[in-house]
């Protein structure tokens, strides 16, 4: 059910929250998020909501001490969210507990540190309301997977604390409304969309393409083993973050983009400036620039580079191969930034050969953990050294084959127009009509594949 | 109602959402009844969004229009519109159907000669019951026998006679026979024991398929992603050649023509023709698919259609993972046995081959609720009951992919439930030394039956 493309989701929680949502009184619209925020929580993870509880009444505790800038309670409290993180993450396994890591640890450590910081510098100005902290580390389109939303942001949210809505009269609220939810929905399936008819078929592929082994897959199979890697990741979490967005929306909050056509970037930094936003910019606030960023010579800036990318890295995950995509990326970022740079022709066309040559192999290195695995697959992409065995030179053809459909139409959405299209447009009747169209058809494709457990793992 | 009507989409979901549940509601307990569903799991909306996605018209549109409403017939719940191509169709099967039951019952008529037959097989092949017995089946090459209407093929039994003496491999380990001739025994065999074998299976064969080298070039595969034993005179996916009226293809031809002309000696002098046709015989096997029907239009038909036109020596089984979930050990065995029955009756000369049901990883075992390698276990052994060990073999490749747990080796697979393409070798491997040939009694002094 915390699935937002499961159908239990669609057709159970949302629609009986936002119901909820809009009908309670005014006033009590915090609460009813709150709850069903934790009821969410609770049915994703019931064993770690004492954990996750528990974190966010201490950090309530310490907030009211970093606004009155007391460093070293900052400094504890920074440390308590990270070592909470690095603790169920990257400790507990190693010592052998077998504690399972709580749901969203990472996105909602995440929220906590920014939190913090934000009191302590003064960007949050007033003083946060225990019932408000809950809300926002809880809030439930976010809590699993991001968007990180800053505090800042929830106070924008004009329907949940009433402001735009408690005078008028029941008419004009209704209306005023359903703008909202008819706003956040028509995002929302945008994200269903994506999710459902491109990312899950081209994971089916990714499948597919492991089933073979990665020593026996034919080269041209293994290139376009990363086409179709690059863009399953690219609609997972963009869909997802739209689906995310799209009910807070609904909720009332601003619209927070997290992807923003990176593949038409102009380089590695640029790319990693529309991938996952709200993650780039929370390592750019609260690390790289407060560790001084570009402002303090070179080598300072490759250091402070250093630093963000090897935490990167980490955040991702904790095995070798996301150190070496990190380290990958901030191998293509310096050199962009301190040798391509003077060069402006070579810039430009080096840098879109970085966005759609090479990131698209660094996700290959991303998606797969096994050092041998990766040994494998990187041979097969450069069989200069020889090597596969078994291989089916039919492969490319039968797998492409059958997916075909699923890579040229995610290879057209990396084209910035069609996608910006349908989202400014989103107001217009007809654009609204094809997205209740494209609905009911993700709906329906959803249920063949979940409904049916023996169709979705046919073999 | 002008502010539903400009909120299009909240209002499209909210009324199709009601519209779908209601349907779900009313079509639980019919239209929908074997939709497996969890009230727990799954909101009701799903029922009829499952009966769309499986390109069905909800149940009370269909029930509107006054449509019988059938559960199993796709056809029936096809729109309207469709319903005069539905009713060609429907017919267009039932002539099919009516043909094959036709081809079934002759050879139902003659399996009981045949068994007598095989029972009495003796060097002394001057049986009289041999002259009448001509097997259209028994035809290695007699692709075109299926088009033959069946009722020619009395007229042309006389002059066939040798064909029952092609027949000699079936007659090996009768128990009442008095003289045994053969035995099959298990051995190593060569790669070209391939050349007259069929597989039917699911998406592992389809993997060995594509990743035996060995058996791509020699064996046939009625394989197919998703297929269960209950899809083999159901789901239409074998590519086999139209074949046009009278169309004649030359091999074939010719080895009628020596047929006919050896036949009157067949039936003077009893000895020395089974020599000749034995010999016929084996240079008549090691051609597989004949060159004559590579250019002609390829049709897609069901598992036992395709068994009708085309003859194997020995045919390979491995079904069962995708029917995990639904039914019983038992259920599933007799399904099982049901099939190898009719394939039998299609293929009387194949060697059949019931191949245990590969197990899945132990990561998969442990984690899942339907794939798990008890389960396997269960309906393997129910499997081997089908085995008679004259004509039905069971052998379990398992036991060439499993780790120490009894498990597929975690390191021969990344999906849990498939092998890697090196990993086939395994399994061919294990064929090769599984494979069942029948040898002189004499030679087998003990007589050890193949079970041991």
């Amino acid at each position: 059910m915390i699935n937002f493309s499961d159908l239990s989701f669609i057709f159970r929680f949302l629609p009986a929250f936002l119901l909820a949502y809009y009908i309670v009184p005014i006033g009590m619209r915090a609460y009813i998020t709150v709850i069903g925020s934790l009821i969410f929580y609770a049915v994703g993870d019931i064993k770690s909501l004492w954990v996750f509880l528990a974190s966010i009444v201490v950090n309530y505790l310490f907030s009211l001490k970093c606004q009155e800038r007391k460093k070293a309670f900052l400094f504890v409290i920074v440390l308590f969210d990270t070592g909470l993180l690095v603790f169920y993450k990257l400790i507990a396994q190693r010592i052998g507990l077998l504690l399972p890591v709580p749901l969203g640890i990472s996105f909602f450590t995440f929220k906590m540190i920014s939190f913090q910081a934000d009191l302590y510098t003064g960007k949050i100005k007033k003083r946060p309301r225990f019932m408000e902290t809950l809300l926002y580390f809880s809030l439930f389109p976010q809590v699993i997977s991001g968007p990180i939303m800053r505090f800042e942001d929830t106070e924008k949210n004009r329907i949940i604390t009433g402001v735009e809505d408690r005078f008028l009269l029941f008419r004009d609220r209704f209306s005023k409304n359903f703008d909202k939810v008819e706003e956040g929905l028509s995002i929302f399936v945008m994200g269903f969309a994506m999710k459902v008819i491109l990312a899950d078929y081209l994971a089916m592929m990714w499948n597919e393409i492991g089933t073979i082994g990665y020593e026996s897959i034919s080269t041209p199979l293994a290139w376009a083993g990363v086409v179709c890697y690059s863009l399953e990741l690219y609609f997972d979490f963009w869909g997802y973050s739209l689906m995310a967005s799209g009910i807070a929306v609904a909720m009332g909050y601003p619209f927070i983009i997290n992807f923003n056509h990176p593949y038409s970037a102009k380089g590695v930094g640029d790319f990693y400036r529309r991938w996952h936003v709200t993650l780039g910019t929370w390592f750019r606030d609260y690390i790289y620039i407060p560790m001084g960023g570009s402002k303090k010579g070179s080598l300072r800036t490759i250091f402070n580079l250093c630093v963000v990318w090897f935490l990167t890295g980490l955040w991702h995950g904790v095995t070798l191969n996301f150190l070496l995509w990190s380290g990958c990326l901030l191998v293509l970022i310096v050199l962009e930034k301190y040798l391509w740079v003077h060069i402006p022709k070579v810039r430009d066309f080096v840098g879109k050969v970085h966005v759609l040559f090479f990131i698209p192999i660094t996700w290959v290195i991303f998606a797969i953990p096994n050092y041998n695995d990766l040994l494998n697959y990187l041979g097969r992409l450069f069989p200069f050294a020889g090597g596969g065995n078994y291989i089916n030179p039919f492969d490319f053809d039968k797998i492409v084959g059958n997916y075909v459909f699923f890579l040229l139409t995610g290879m057209m959405l990396l084209w910035p127009k069609i996608f910006d299209y349908i989202f400014k447009n989103r107001r217009n009747w007809f654009v609204r009509l094809f997205l209740l169209i494209l609905f009911w058809i993700c709906a329906v494709f959803v249920s063949g594949k979940a409904g049916n457990p023996f169709l979705y793992f046919s073999f | 109602m002008k502010i539903w009507f400009k909120h299009i989409l909240t209002t499209g979901m909210i009324l199709a959402g009601i519209a779908l549940s209601v349907d779900s509601y009313f079509g639980m307990n019919s239209a929908y009844e074997n939709y497996e569903y969890d009230m727990m799991t799954s909101p009701i909306i799903s029922l009829s969004l499952r009966n769309l996605a499986d390109g069905k018209i909800p149940y009370l549109v269909s029930a509107a229009m006054g449509k019988n409403v059938s559960d199993d017939s796709e056809l029936a719940m096809a729109e309207e519109e469709t319903g005069t191509a539905q009713d060609t169709q429907e017919a267009t099967e039932t002539t099919q159907t009516g043909e094959n039951r036709d081809v079934q019952d002759t050879e139902a008529v003659q399996n009981p000669e045949d068994s007598q037959n095989e029972a009495g097989l003796t060097e002394e092949i001057a049986n009289p019951e041999g002259e009448n017995q001509a097997d259209p089946a028994a035809n290695g090459e007699a692709g075109e026998n299926a088009e033959n209407p069946a009722a020619e093929n009395p007229s042309e039994n006389p002059e066939q006679t040798e064909n029952s003496e092609t027949t000699p491999q079936e007659a090996v380990a009768a128990e009442e026979s008095q003289e045994i001739k053969y035995v099959y025994t298990m051995t190593s065999v060569e790669d070209d024991y391939f050349d007259d074998a069929l597989f039917i299976g699911d998406s592992r064969t389809v993997g060995l398929s594509e990743y035996c080298p060995e058996l791509m070039e020699r064996s046939e595969f009625y394989a197919k992603v998703s297929m269960t034993i209950y899809g083999t005179d159901d789901i239409k996916f074998v590519e086999v050649p139209v074949i046009p009226e009278g169309f004649e293809p030359e091999v074939a031809e010719s080895a009628k023509e020596q047929a006919s002309e050896e036949s009157p000696e067949a039936s003077d002098t009893g000895e020395n023709t089974q020599e000749t046709a034995t010999e016929e015989n084996a240079q008549a096997e090691p051609t597989p698919t004949p060159d004559p029907y590579a250019d002609l239009p390829k049709e897609k038909v069901t598992i036992e259609e395709a068994l009708t036109r085309k003859q194997f020596g020995k045919i390979y089984m491995m079904l069962g993972i995708n029917e995990l979930g639904s039914g019983t050990p038992e259920t599933f065995r007799d399904k099982y046995g049901e099939v190898i029955g009719r394939i039998r009756e299609l293929q009387p000369d194949a060697i059949i081959y019931i191949q245990g049901i590969m197990h899945v990883t132990s990561k998969k075992s442990n984690s899942d609720k339907v794939f798990k390698n008890e389960t396997i276990n269960q309906r393997n052994d129910a499997l081997r009951e089908l085995a008679d060990w004259e004509h039905i073999f069971y052998i379990d490749m398992n036991e060439a992919t499993d780790d120490e747990n009894g498990a597929l080796s975690q390191d021969l697979s990344f999906d849990d439930v498939h092998l890697k393409a090196k990993s086939y070798s395994l399994w061919y491997d294990y064929l090769k030394n599984h494979a069942f040939i029948k040898v002189p009694k004499d030679e087998v002094d003990t007589g050890i039956k193949a079970e041991s």
